[in-house]
């Protein structure tokens, strides 16, 4: 999986317009699990459009650090086996959204605010493929 | 010194001070109800199952007389206690706010849908300034510590009271109870202690005045500055007042079957420190000043088990009171060009 920011230093203001081009690879084999979020062992399969079942996509925050984990979604879209068996590999898929103005990407020291855009991919094998990518959420700059 | 004149137009201003030794009395006057209604209760239980020619309330009033008199010393005692209690160091507005916002867990607010995970901070603006815009409401209730002293001594005199009837009441039927005799001593001793400690907190909490922080403009937003105003009101003598602009995480995180959370400080900025001051009821200590949000400052955050939080905190060494903090929180939001809504 690929995904492509508009802005190349992949930081945006709040209230700005996100937009971006994730795509998917469809190489013969691949380890699916290599980047999966559980910690099943490693499995090897035939990345196939029929063995992907559905893809999501969303825009998210989510908090790091030393208190339990909390997250918000933004923006979601899924695609089911429909859109699934019907979609060009081949081509870019577009994510556009209008970021909120909070909360704004924070590095502290109990706690880190992470913005990012996940796609997740569901095998027909019960596995999922995670790929996360983190862009900077930053404030309106006075005056601006 | 001014005589008081009933007579004359009732004048005042809204600083007035509270009466320290009215609410002193008043919490000595209802307490000693308390205790007369349990030592009164004891007594005419005692009369009525321990012996039948053992008449010490030989008052000529009938059995469930007595009985009603003394539950209704308690109640009575009881209640204007724990209510005078809860009345220090909380004006009537507040409790008022309180009441009517009791299903609300937190000052400050849940976040709203404009700024998300940032909290609104409603409540901190509904309270009109008498200096500035607004008032804000502190997040510290002074009276904890003297309603576990309060507690304490009452249920440790009462168990005692009861215990005295027990003993007067084996004297009296030619059965004297020599141990329980020779034990009332020492805990007389432990009755006088804490209801000693119980006067000194009522006193240290009733002489620690109220503390006012008002602000010109809320919430507040990174790089901006703001008219903040301060009044400590009182009969003390401080070492040192500080008031403080704090910016602080905090994060709930569970460890084994415990909830912990931790607190750290990542922005703290001395308004103002003052040492060796004199606060009298009619002269309250008062300060304005500027509250500046540095511009790369985060802004308030809340999410279930992470937050970020900015607070001023007046906090002052104070003699012979204890040393006093109070802590009132302001919400910073963050810098955008969405038009700002005053949420008055």
């Amino acid at each position: 999986m690929n995904l492509a920011f508009c802005n190349e230093d992949h930081r945006y203001e709040g209230g700005q317009t996100m937009e971006c081009r994730w795509r998917i690879h469809l190489p013969a084999a691949r380890v699916a699990s290599a980047l999966s979020v559980d910690s099943e062992p490693p499995v090897t399969e035939d990345l196939k459009p029929p063995a992907i079942q559905c893809v999501e996509a969303s825009v998210m925050w989510y908090t790091e650090g030393k208190g339990d984990e909390d997250f918000n979604v933004h923006y979601f879209q899924r695609f089911g086996p429909a859109e699934i068996a019907t979609m060009d590999w081949s081509c870019e898929h577009m994510l556009k959204t209008t970021l909120p103005v909070s909360p704004l990407s924070y590095e502290g020291n109990l706690l880190r605010i992470r913005w990012c855009v996940r796609l997740r991919l569901f095998l027909s094998s019960g596995n999922e493929i995670v790929a996360q990518h983190p862009f900077w959420l930053t404030a309106t700059p006075l005056g601006g | 010194m001014r005589f008081p004149k009933p007579w004359s137009k009732k004048r005042g201003s809204r600083l007035a001070g509270r009466a320290l030794a009215g609410t002193v009395g008043e919490a000595a006057f209802f307490a000693a109800l308390f205790l007369t209604g349990v030592f009164i209760l004891a007594l005419t239980l005692a009369q009525r199952f321990v012996a039948s020619d053992w008449s010490p309330l030989a008052t000529g009033l009938g059995f469930w007389i007595l009985v009603v008199l003394a539950i209704a010393m308690l109640v009575v005692g009881g209640t204007a206690l724990v209510l005078g209690v809860l009345q220090i160091g909380a004006s009537s507005e507040r409790r008022n706010a309180f009441v009517r916002k009791a299903e609300e867990l937190e000052i400050i607010g849940k976040p709203g849908a404009e700024f998300p995970a940032v909290p609104r901070g409603v409540n901190l603006t509904d309270s009109p300034g008498m200096r500035l815009t607004y008032r804000l409401p502190g997040t510290v209730w002074p009276g904890k510590r003297l309603a576990a002293a309060a507690a304490l001594a009452l249920m440790w005199n009462a168990v005692w009271l009861v215990l005295l009837v027990v003993v007067i009441a084996g004297f009296w039927s030619d059965r004297p109870r020599w141990v329980l005799t020779a034990l009332l001593f020492p805990m007389a001793g432990v009755g006088v202690w804490v209801l000693r400690h119980y006067a000194r907190c009522l006193r240290e909490t009733a002489g620690v005045g109220a503390t006012i922080v008002e602000i010109d403009q809320h919430p507040l937003q990174p790089g901006g500055t703001y008219r903040a105003y301060v009044a400590q009101l009182g009969r003390m003598n401080l070492r040192r007042l500080r008031i403080e602009l704090v910016c602080e995480e905090e994060s709930t995180f569970r460890q084994g079957t415990d909830i912990r959370i931790d607190r750290n400080r990542v922005l703290s900025q001395i308004i103002l420190d003052q040492y060796d001051l004199t606060i009298d009821p009619g002269r309250p200590w008062e300060q304005e000043f500027d509250l500046t949000i540095p511009s790369e400052a985060m802004h308030s955050f809340r999410s279930p088990h992470n937050a970020v939080q900015w607070k001023v905190i007046v906090s002052g060494e104070a003699r012979p009171w204890p040393s006093f903090c109070q802590s009132f929180p302001v919400v910073v939001q963050p810098t955008t060009r969405l038009p700002r809504r005053s949420p008055r």
